[in-house]
């Protein structure tokens, strides 16, 4: 129980902070500033829930058939008149939808896979397993055809990006945001007591040197409720400007999750997820990866007892390990090794679980991810609290 | 203070009803809900003296607990100790010899980490028992003074300068004999460092 109560006081010193609670505002501010932005083109999106709810998630031969006929009936009431913004974007999901199989049959994920080895001029084993992986994906984007997993309304990508604008323009300042914040967090508690010089009296109590135990529990769940109070107030106000409300069981490989890019090729998740399944396994990644920076960054502060040098190692971590992918050799292994990094890992939130991904494009990519790097931090923080427990406090 | 009672494995309960009794006894109940920033070093430290008897310690040990402290606080601080001291032991480690002075049933004097007595004050202050004389002289004696004999204080008076100094040998008229204070001991003890310094 008094752990719990001194975990307790430890998380106080986080959320009384004045900085901490200033940069959480402004953080929040800037997202709701994003999404403000982004919202005039509320009627726009109108069209994707309608046509849900009129002919059912699930694009069928016979609710295309429906859906045709019912805008021929109402182009036809028009008697020559320009038809009115509404139908206009009718007849565009129309024609999507009608083209969707013939789209879907010129995609090649083995020639794709030979142009992105040219691309990353990758030779030798790292060209073969590069070359499988497309294989496979090519073996699950034909089962999303025969299954027809693709065939599910959404918000047609090219013109308004929605799944682009959630997972990339929001989730990465959302990861930025919270990173920083974690990280002055974990500093600040693991930080407090030496550069209070409080060190002597603390860690002379009864709980001693297991009072950094309990400086790290307060750390993860600082971490989490940050993470959580970001997440609640972007995500929030999000879900409540642009709605949703009929699609959230589209799939997240729908046809119409096809945005403009270098490459023009829809987003193909490695599972068979709806925009709800896939929106909650990217919010729990998201998690995952900001729990292992708190670790990260709290195994760095014990070992260097200052929130400046831990601030700046833990960014100098970040940039080294982002950049190291690009020192390996693009003939062997080593250079799928090295992008299984949280810092790879984060750059990218809209190709999580997916296979568009280039050198991350792997099945499991995130899940060897998190699970290695939660091994390595476990370690480090074994270590940093194992030497703690004989430094001299001073 | 509930932060170090945690810490220290002291219950919830216990701990709610330590704190105001604590922070009364230390003359800062009207002060619990004012951040610490805003304590004056004189309040800091009877904070620091609450979180130490948060666990009623049997024995309580202090170093330096006045230093920097105005009068009126050195006064407060004294009054507490003698109270703190009524049920427990109370070990102050301390420069300022006037503040135990009055206080201290018994006081250990240390010089290199040896003990030079441990005793009463009024037994220790007795070692020195006629031998503290008070004068008056000019300012042109005071360097030969100080070589002759060994100084305690000097203050000037009216165009000349009252030395309190320690003298074992022959009295002269002109001397006034005055009652060792503890600090005299002190510094009696502690002159061949000062002549270092000199």
């Amino acid at each position: 129980m008094s752990a719990m109560r001194v975990i307790f006081h430890e998380c106080k010193k986080v959320f009384s902070s004045p900085l901490l609670i200033a940069l959480i505002v402004l953080f929040s501010a800037f997202n709701l500033f994003i999404i403000w932005n982004e919202s005039y083109r509320l009627d726009e999106l109108k069209v994707a829930n309608e046509l849900a709810e009129t002919y059912g998630l699930q694009i069928t031969d016979k609710s295309l058939r429906q859906f045709e006929e019912d805008v021929k009936t109402d182009l036809a009431g028009l008697h020559g008149a320009p038809a009115p913004v509404d139908l206009q974007r009718k007849g565009m999901y129309l024609q999507m939808a009608k083209s969707i199989d013939s789209k879907y049959d010129e995609i090649d994920w083995n020639k794709i896979g030979e142009r992105e080895v040219h691309k990353y001029k990758l030779s030798g084993s790292a060209a073969e397993i590069l070359k499988k992986a497309y294989n496979k994906l090519s073996r699950r984007f034909e089962e999303i055809k025969e299954t027809d997993e693709h065939k599910t309304w959404f918000f047609s990508g090219k013109p308004y990006r929605m799944y682009g604008f959630l997972f990339a323009s929001l989730f990465r300042p959302i990861i930025f945001e919270t990173l920083m914040l974690i990280v002055l967090a974990t500093a600040l508690i693991t930080n407090y007591e030496f550069e209070n010089k409080t060190c002597l009296v603390a860690y002379s109590t009864r709980r001693g040197r297991s009072l950094m135990k309990d400086k790290l529990a307060a750390s993860l769940l600082t971490t989490a409720g940050i993470v959580t109070v970001i997440l609640a107030l972007t995500l929030g106000v999000y879900f409540a400007v642009f709605d949703y409300s009929h699609l959230w069981g589209s799939a997240i490989s729908s046809a119409f999750n096809w945005e403009y890019s270098m490459d023009d090729l829809p987003y193909v998740s490695w599972w068979n997820l709806s925009f709800a399944e896939y929106l909650l396994c990217s919010i729990l990644l998201l998690y995952v990866c900001m729990l292992l920076f708190s670790a990260i960054s709290f195994a760095i502060s014990v070992l260097v007892k200052n929130s400046y040098y831990t601030f700046f190692l833990f960014a100098a971590f970040f940039i080294i390990a982002l950049l190291t992918p690009g020192f390996a050799s693009v003939s062997s292994a080593l250079i799928f090794i090295t992008v299984h990094n949280l810092s790879v890992l984060c750059m990218n939130p809209h190709m999580w679980f997916m296979g568009n991904g280039g050198l991350t494009m792997f099945k499991n990519y995130e899940l060897v991810t998190a699970g290695v790097w939660t091994v390595i931090t476990s370690t480090l923080c074994l270590y940093a609290l194992s030497r703690f427990k004989k430094q001299e406090l001073y | 203070m509930a932060y170090l009672a945690a810490l220290k494995g002291i219950g919830k309960k216990e701990t709610d009803r330590l704190i105001p009794e604590l922070l009364e006894r230390v003359a800062l109940s009207d002060v619990i809900h004012k951040k610490m920033k805003k304590f004056s070093g004189g309040m800091i430290q009877r904070v620091g003296i609450a979180q130490a008897l948060l666990n009623d310690p049997k024995i309580l040990i202090l170093d330096e607990p006045t230093a920097g402290l105005d009068p009126k606080e050195r006064a407060r601080f004294r009054q507490l100790l003698t109270e703190l001291a009524r049920n427990r032991l109370v070990i102050v480690s301390t420069h300022i010899v006037s503040d135990i002075e009055s206080i201290a049933n018994e006081v250990i004097m240390i010089k290199n980490r040896q003990v030079l007595c441990k005793d009463t004050v009024k037994n220790i202050c007795a070692s020195l028992e006629g031998r503290v004389y008070e004068a008056s002289i000019s300012y042109e004696q005071i360097d030969s003074f100080r070589k002759q004999y060994v100084v305690l204080a000097e203050k000037q008076e009216g165009g000349m300068m009252n030395v309190r100094f320690v003298h074992h040998g022959q009295r002269d008229n002109e001397w006034r004999a005055v009652a060792p204070h503890l600090e005299d001991v002190f510094l009696y003890e502690y002159r061949d460092e000062r002549q270092a310094e000199v």
